[in-house]
């Protein structure tokens, strides 16, 4: 399995790059999962939206464990990040999705089953 | 390896094949060892395969797998056998197709249930979505404070879209009807289970959703004794509430996996039901006036039958459905069944196999139209279409009829 190195530690990611230990996640890891190119197609640069969105979805799971749906996101993204956000806008941000890239950013696991 | 997939990343132990054909212990080993022992290898269901058809690969034909199982009854080690079985999406265009009516799939789904039963292997993804079905009720991993915050966020959501304020009734007691979805609708397609309560809503139904768990048993695809433990808990959860009947949501397995509990309590499909409210509603197919085509899930079609009330909703609410072609039972399947969909590796054999058929099927119904829409009444056949290509747009039979909807 993959590993992520982050200030001279080891943590272990599952084959698409999420990190298997959701505790294990500080804005360091954030940064450095971003910049990985191995799950993405070109290393994220995360800006004041980006964080908006990485803290909407921590948040979130350590409430509820899991991830909130996408349309819910969406709607919430308008709040946090601006009036005319949309999956289009979020997809700009990260390029592979909410799923893909925001979730996996966010340290997430990763969302399985028929999602 | 026989190709360049994995389904599942263990290593394969040798193993005795005995136990899948002893009547004792395997209660399919009757139809199972018809289907090997009458097969007369007239190949008819090669050409009745989507996944083959598409490939024109050798070890990708049900004939093959049905070769290399016979052969294994003697020799006792192979380490492809279970990959063979996860090259087959269990849709039983096969068994429509062979002049004796043998069940070629049910080969695969007996091969997956005896390397799961008997030494624990199974793709990640299928068993790890048991483990948490059985743990929290739902597949996903959704916890009951996170479904009722959603059902908070649909009642605001369905005011938006509609203009309308619901109370979406969740865990009532003696309702008439207890409807039950697929969790990974309450993640990436939670419109599918608002058109489910504005129609509901709006008909003045006696319904109720419940907070305890979904309609998913992945066991259907893999594992006898996980799939009844997952029956076994649907059967609590109604019985929990009272309800009179158990209606199943837009989800293709669910249909079929939920049929044992008959023995206790009502079940059926929304599409019947479905048929009857949409003679009863008033409804505008203008509001729908783009060209649809309509996918037809294997387990609701083609395996129980019921063919005709989604065409009927769909001519009463579209103002232009044109069919693909084959279709009803005659269908192909969406690429994703028998839980491919949901096994992440395999991804790239969806892509350039498996789904083919289907992508060649909506290109020719639908190629005098730049956006491709595409009614699929499943969980599942959503997903995997929407994922062929960005052309394509994929909604619920729910949720064109939510669309037409006419308010005051």
């Amino acid at each position: 399995m993959p590993e992520l190195e982050v200030k001279g530690k080891k943590l272990k990611l599952d084959e698409d790059g999420f990190l298997q230990d959701w505790e294990q996640w500080d804005e360091d890891v954030a940064k450095a999962l971003a910049a990985d190119t191995r799950f993405s197609p070109q290393p994220i640069t995360l800006t004041e939206d980006h964080w908006k969105i990485i803290k909407y979805l921590r948040d979130y799971f350590l409430k509820y464990g899991v991830a909130p749906p996408i349309r819910m996101l969406v709607k919430e993204c308008k709040k946090l990040v601006k009036p005319d956000c949309d999956l289009q806008y979020i997809y700009k941000l990260f390029p592979q999705g909410p799923v893909k890239d925001a979730c996996r950013i966010a340290g997430l696991p990763k969302p399985t089953g028929c999602v | 390896m026989i190709d360049e997939y994995r389904a599942v990343d263990e290593e394969i132990p040798n193993f005795e094949l005995k136990k899948l054909f002893d009547r004792e212990a395997n209660w399919l080993a009757v139809p199972l060892e018809v289907s090997l022992k009458y097969c007369t290898n007239c190949k008819t269901c090669d050409k009745a395969c989507h996944i083959y058809l598409s490939s024109k690969k050798e070890i990708y034909k049900p004939t093959y797998r049905a070769k290399i199982l016979k052969k294994l009854k003697k020799q006792n080690k192979n380490s492809n056998l279970i990959e063979l079985a996860y090259r087959c999406n269990l849709c039983m265009r096969c068994k429509l197709f062979c002049p004796l009516s043998l069940e070629n799939g049910l080969i695969a789904r007996e091969i997956r249930k005896f390397f799961s039963q008997e030494f624990g292997i199974a793709p990640k993804a299928l068993h790890e979505g048991t483990v948490k079905q059985l743990n929290t009720g739902y597949h996903t991993g959704l916890s009951v404070d996170g479904f009722k915050n959603i059902v908070k966020f649909m009642e605001e959501d369905i005011a938006e879209r509609f203009g309308i304020e619901v109370k979406i009734p969740v865990d009532k007691k003696r309702a008439e009807i207890l409807l039950i979805n697929n969790a990974g609708d309450f993640f990436s397609r939670i419109e599918c289970i608002e058109s489910f309560v504005v129609i509901f809503e709006k008909a003045g139904l006696d319904w109720t959703l419940s907070s305890k768990g979904d309609a998913v048993n992945y066991g259907l695809w893999y594992d006898d004794f996980q799939y009844l433990r997952i029956v076994e808990r649907h059967l609590e959860i109604a019985r929990e509430l009272d309800v009179e009947k158990i209606v199943v949501g837009e989800c293709g397995h669910a249909h079929k996996a939920l049929i044992p509990v008959e023995s206790e309590i009502k079940r059926e499909s929304y599409l019947p039901l479905l048929w009857k409210l949409v003679k009863e509603l008033e409804l505008d197919p203008e509001k729908n006036n783009f060209p649809v085509t309509l996918h037809d899930p294997c387990n609701i079609v083609r395996k129980l039958g019921i063919v005709e009330p989604q065409r009927k909703i769909l001519k009463k609410v579209c103002s232009k459905f044109i069919e693909m072609n084959p279709n009803g039972i005659y269908n192909y399947c969406c690429g994703g069944g028998g839980g491919l969909a949901v096994i992440d590796s395999m991804r790239d054999f969806r892509i350039k196999v498996s789904t083919k058929m289907k992508f060649e099927q909506i290109m020719n119904a639908l190629k005098n139209f730049p956006k491709k829409y595409v009614c699929a009444p499943c969980s599942n056949c959503k997903r995997v279409i929407s994922e062929i290509s960005e052309e394509i747009v994929c909604v619920g039979v729910v949720d064109l009829v939510a669309n037409a909807l006419i308010f005051d």
